[in-house]
């Protein structure tokens, strides 16, 4: 409906540029100076004045359809507003519904916090249990001795008699069924130490070798 | 499943008793002097002995074993084909050389009963295990409280070992057998039985499945003893790692035949540079050992170094030893450093030396 326009662009086609000195030949000795704010509202006067004049002398007809226009125009407006209003209300809407999504699974986090801590304490219970059940175990080896025994005392930086004679309990001496005596063994024979021997002898006699 | 050998006998206990005294000069047995030598190793069990001629007899069994299902058909079948078991807790266990074999026909790894030089306390069969093993090379005494000198690890100087657990239990496992265990230094029994010549003086190495073990000893005392936790299992660990294979099956390429010196193929490298390795680390240790131990005798001669236990057999084994020899700066003069005679054997020689000299 309105027409906006550059008064600038306005100005500088509907004039022409003309240098003070020519101006000063021609004897103008003074000239006003008109800003463009100044210019705009000189054109808003006039065309008020202009619409108003108009107004009056607008045929009845002419007067309903302006009014029915500016009636529409004011309707679409304010439906405008109108949407603009519901769709901000849809968002905060939203955003309320998120905060709240926010709360709850930050209590969640927590009740699951709660949980893991009982949990690890819970575990913390269990492997007491089981060092517990692993000592049981231990003295279950150690009164069977046996190899297992044996490496327990040697972890344990115990006396190494304790770890040899427990490793001695159990060379399967009755129970072991095996045909290793029954089977030939690979013999061998070797150059002769006779020489080596006497050698030795000599030497440990305190004589020359 | 037996390795074949020009001078493999059998013998055969026919009661398979544990009887105590007698079997060893019982009927037809042969009559063995009084005194046993044992190598407890950790790859190899080795036991010597000396008959009335003068013979030394030498059994030896993998310190190994495997289990497999139990049921009559494979008891059967087992004894059929010499192969040795026991049945610990209704497993059937086969033990020594077959449990190796075994493992590498199933690509599975043998158990141990040792590890790097020592009993593992960790593996609970051990026990049974060790006891038939010995039995089983060792025999009974020949007289009651016979003297058997077994080898002990000398203290290793790069991992911590209780060398008195395992003595303690190899010398009980020894007294069940009705001998008196007395434990002798590996490197010291490598002296005994290498370096008769040099009047017992030098330098003697074992050169094992867990461990090196070094004996510095001027006229058969020992001045230095040690032993380092690097050796031939340490080579299969790390060629096994490299190429992406089972260890036992590392150990069979390492035995079948590889030359250090001009190695064949990838997997043949890769024993080279591991043997490269342990070889320069052994030596550097001695050297340094050498440079920071007190009391080390002054000695009047070059000394010789003797190179013995199974991982001495591979093949350049010497002349790499040499080759990384002229890089270190050997505080004192060597005149030979040469390979035992019997590298597998000497350890348990040197115990029997050691027994038989009490005898
Ligand atoms: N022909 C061979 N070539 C290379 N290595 C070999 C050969 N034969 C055996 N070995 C290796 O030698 C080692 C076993 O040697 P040995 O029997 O002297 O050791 P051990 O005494 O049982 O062990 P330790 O003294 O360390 O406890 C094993 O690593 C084995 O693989
Ligand atoms: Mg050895």
């Amino acid at each position: 409906m309105t027409q906006s326009f550059d008064i600038k662009e306005v100005i500088s086609k509907s004039t022409s540029d003309v240098a003070i000195d020519d101006l000063a030949k021609k004897g103008f000795r003074k000239v006003k100076v008109l800003n463009k704010d100044a210019i705009n509202q000189l054109i808003a006067d006039a065309v008020e004045r202009v619409i108003g004049e108009r107004m009056k002398e607008a045929t009845q007809s002419e007067r309903e359809q302006l009014q029915k226009d500016s009636r529409a125009e004011f309707d679409r407006m304010l439906r405008d507003q109108q949407k603009s209003e519901a769709l901000l209300k849809d968002l905060e809407n939203e955003f309320a519904q998120l905060e709240a999504e926010a709360t709850r699974l930050r209590a969640e986090l927590a009740q699951r916090e709660q949980e893991l801590t009982e949990l690890r304490n819970k575990t913390m219970g269990s492997s007491d249990l089981q060092s517990i059940k692993d000592s049981i175990e231990k003295l279950h080896r150690r009164i069977g001795h046996g190899a297992a025994a044996a490496s327990d005392y040697l972890e344990e930086g115990a006396d190494t008699e304790f770890a040899i004679r427990a490793a001695l309990s159990n060379t399967g001496d009755s129970a072991v069924e095996s045909n290793v005596n029954k089977v030939e063994v690979t013999k061998k024979k070797a150059s002769g130490v006779s020489s080596t021997l006497d050698k030795l002898r000599s030497l440990q006699k305190g004589g020359k070798g | 499943m037996k390795s074949d050998s020009d001078h493999t006998e059998t013998e055969r206990n026919p009661s398979g008793s544990t009887s105590k005294v007698g079997r060893g000069n019982a009927g037809n047995a042969t009559k063995l002097a009084l005194g046993r030598g044992l190598d407890v190793g950790t790859a190899n069990l080795v036991s010597g002995a000396q008959d009335v001629d003068g013979n030394v007899l030498i059994k030896i069994q993998r310190n190994a074993f495997i289990d497999i299902e139990r049921d009559d058909y494979t008891r059967n079948m087992l004894t059929r084909l010499n192969v040795q078991y026991v049945v610990i807790e209704n497993r059937m266990v086969v033990v020594g050389d077959p449990a190796f074999e075994l493992a590498n026909i199933f690509n599975r790894e043998t158990r141990r009963p040792m590890k790097d030089g020592f009993i593992s306390p960790k593996e609970a069969d051990a026990m049974p295990i060790e006891k038939l093993l010995l039995e089983n090379l060792l025999g009974a005494p020949t007289q009651e409280n016979e003297v058997c000198y077994f080898s002990v690890p000398a203290e290793p100087i790069d991992a911590e070992r209780n060398v008195v657990y395992h003595q303690g239990v190899f010398a009980g496992l020894l007294k069940k057998l009705g001998y008196n265990p007395k434990p002798l230094v590996e490197g010291h029994a490598v002296v005994f039985a290498e370096l008769a010549e040099d009047d017992f003086t030098g330098i003697g190495i074992s050169c094992g499945g867990g461990m090196f073990n070094i004996c510095v000893s001027y006229k058969s005392i020992p001045a230095l003893t040690f032993s380092t936790s690097r050796a031939g299992d340490w080579i299969d660990r790390n060629v096994a790692n490299v190429l992406g294979i089972k260890a036992s099956r590392a150990t069979a390429i390492k035995e079948k035949g590889v030359d250090i010196r001009k190695p064949r193929n990838r997997e043949e490298e890769a024993v080279e540079i591991y043997y490269r390795n342990l070889i320069s680390y052994t030596l550097e240790n001695i050297k340094t050992r050498f440079e920071s131990a007190e009391g080390m005798p002054q000695f009047p001669e070059p000394i010789s170094i003797v190179f013995s236990g199974g991982t001495s057999l591979v093949g350049g084994f010497i002349d790499v030893c040499k080759d990384e020899f002229e890089n270190i700066k050997f505080p004192i003069p060597v005149k030979e450093i040469r390979l035992a005679d019997d590298p597998l054997y000497s350890v348990a020689k040197g115990c029997l030396v050691a027994a038989l000299s009490e005898a």
